[in-house]
């Protein structure tokens, strides 16, 4: 009874944090997407190194809580990507954040950085399928 | 709550519950604690020490300490106005029953207290001679704005700086390669500095120049140098003064606090709030701390939210800097 008890005060735990994770995960963005437009405004305030701490802290906590109680997490690569609506919302996310990051360069550097942009993120996509298909 | 990341973990029914209501409280706290970032962007306190830690405090630092005596002076620079001051000091002894020292501050600028000269020195001119620029001349070269000091170009460290010393734009001179070349390259020049010698003051209250020669002010009605575009400063500045009396807080141990309203100091000019706690033994002193908040009132909010709008239209180049 104890013992059981004990496992699902450990799954509470992990859902908990999987909750907070998100929770931080979506103030980490938005305060990253406000420092980009006010550059040093935010940061005066608080520290994002620490919110990067804090952010490895969960994530360690819940791969340790999800090691003790066997649960696993299955990586698939969602094939149709613009399905699925977490990843249209970190698509957004992504495009404001390079598009703010790269306003002040002339038209020459960031097609160059576009340009290897897509080409990092197309090979990425084949390593991915590639890998889905050999398994 | 329907939005769940973990939904392939079944929990059973008595913590399935535990989980929502624990689901709950995690989200009031993040909001208070977001709610408590937003209140400090929105009404942002600054504070002050002495002694800091190293050169990362440098810029929180309670500057130009007395070391002995029985009257403790010292400054904290900041570009803003707040609305109220909050000392505290920590002595190593308790102070002697009664005892009360008052603390006074009032704000102005550095170069703008020192004392008033009583002769007269050469006054320096503000043209270029044989291709040097004199004391206290801007010039500008490469995004950077330099002030010209005893023969070193000393870049501003950022336009707050520049700002808040109560130096304009158009008092800069654009200089070339080889001009800026002609002087060594000192430290930055940050906002615990003082005005270079050839400074002008003109006061806006009373109307009079004052040169800044030496750590001294000198009276001026040289016609030349009142056209040198002038820091405008407040000489009523230097007699405003606001106090509280220190008082016996329970901990820490052997300290004292008090907190002075301090929102008539925005109508002057100047980025020193300058201290004075009186009647107090100096090398009993362990600590100091000051804070300077503002209050929760729609006006400060404005202030903030409009510093944010124009930070944000310079950042995209609509707006150019105040």
């Amino acid at each position: 009874m104890r013992l059981q008890n004990n496992r699902q005060l450990e799954l509470l735990a992990y859902k908990l944090l999987n909750d907070a994770l998100m929770l931080w995960l979506v103030v980490f963005f938005v305060l990253l997407i406000l420092e980009g437009t006010v550059p040093g405004y935010f940061s005066a305030y608080l520290s994002f190194t620490k919110m990067i701490v804090v952010l490895f802290a969960l994530l360690a906590s819940i791969a340790c809580l999800g090691k003790r109680n066997e649960i696993n997490f299955k990586f698939t690569f969602e094939k149709k990507l613009l399905k699925n609506k977490t990843a249209l919302v970190l698509f957004a996310i992504s495009l404001i954040l390079i598009v703010n990051s790269v306003k002040s360069l002339n038209i020459f550097e960031i097609v160059v950085i576009f340009s290897t942009l897509v080409i990092t993120v197309f090979y990425f996509y084949k390593i991915f399928t590639a890998s889905e298909n050999n398994s | 709550m329907r939005f769940d990341l973990t939904k392939n973990i079944k929990l059973e029914p008595v913590w399935q519950t535990r989980y929502i209501i624990a689901r709950w409280i995690l989200l009031v706290v993040f909001l208070m604690w977001i709610i408590y970032l937003g209140l400090k962007i929105i009404f942002p306190s600054q504070e002050f020490f002495y002694p800091t830690n190293g050169p990362a405090g440098k810029q929180n630092a309670l500057e130009n300490m007395a070391r002995s005596g029985i009257v403790q002076n010292f400054d904290a620079f900041s570009p803003e106005n707040f609305s109220t001051a909050k000392i505290q000091v920590v002595m190593a002894k308790n102070l002697t029953p009664g005892q009360t020292p008052d603390v006074t501050i009032r704000k102005t600028f550095k170069a703008f207290s020192y004392p008033i000269a009583t002769n007269s020195t050469d006054l320096p001119s503000v043209n270029p001679e044989n291709g040097i620029f004199a004391n206290g001349t801007l010039l500008s070269f490469d995004n950077s704005i330099f002030a010209i000091i005893d023969g070193k170009a000393m870049p501003f460290d950022n336009p707050i700086t520049f700002l808040s010393l109560g130096y304009q734009w158009n008092d800069v001179i654009p200089a070339t390669e080889s001009e800026i070349g002609l002087y060594q390259r000192d430290k930055l020049f940050t906002i615990d500095r003082p005005h270079p010698n050839g400074t002008v003051f003109l006061t806006r209250d009373s109307h009079k120049y004052f040169l800044i020669q030496n750590g001294q002010k000198l009276e001026i009605t040289n016609q030349e140098i009142s056209k040198s575009n002038p820091i405008i400063a407040d000489e009523k500045s230097l007699d405003f003064k606001l106090s509280c009396k220190l008082k016996k807080n329970i901990w820490p141990l052997n300290s004292y606090e008090c907190t002075i309203p301090i929102s008539d100091l925005t109508q002057f000019l100047g980025n020193d709030y300058q201290f004075t706690i009186e009647d107090i033994d100096v090398k009993n002193i362990k600590q100091i701390s000051l804070v300077f908040s503002r209050d929760m009132e729609w006006l400060n909010a404005r202030n903030t939210l409009a510093d944010i709008k124009h930070k944000f239209l310079m950042n995209y180049g609509y707006e150019a800097p105040k």
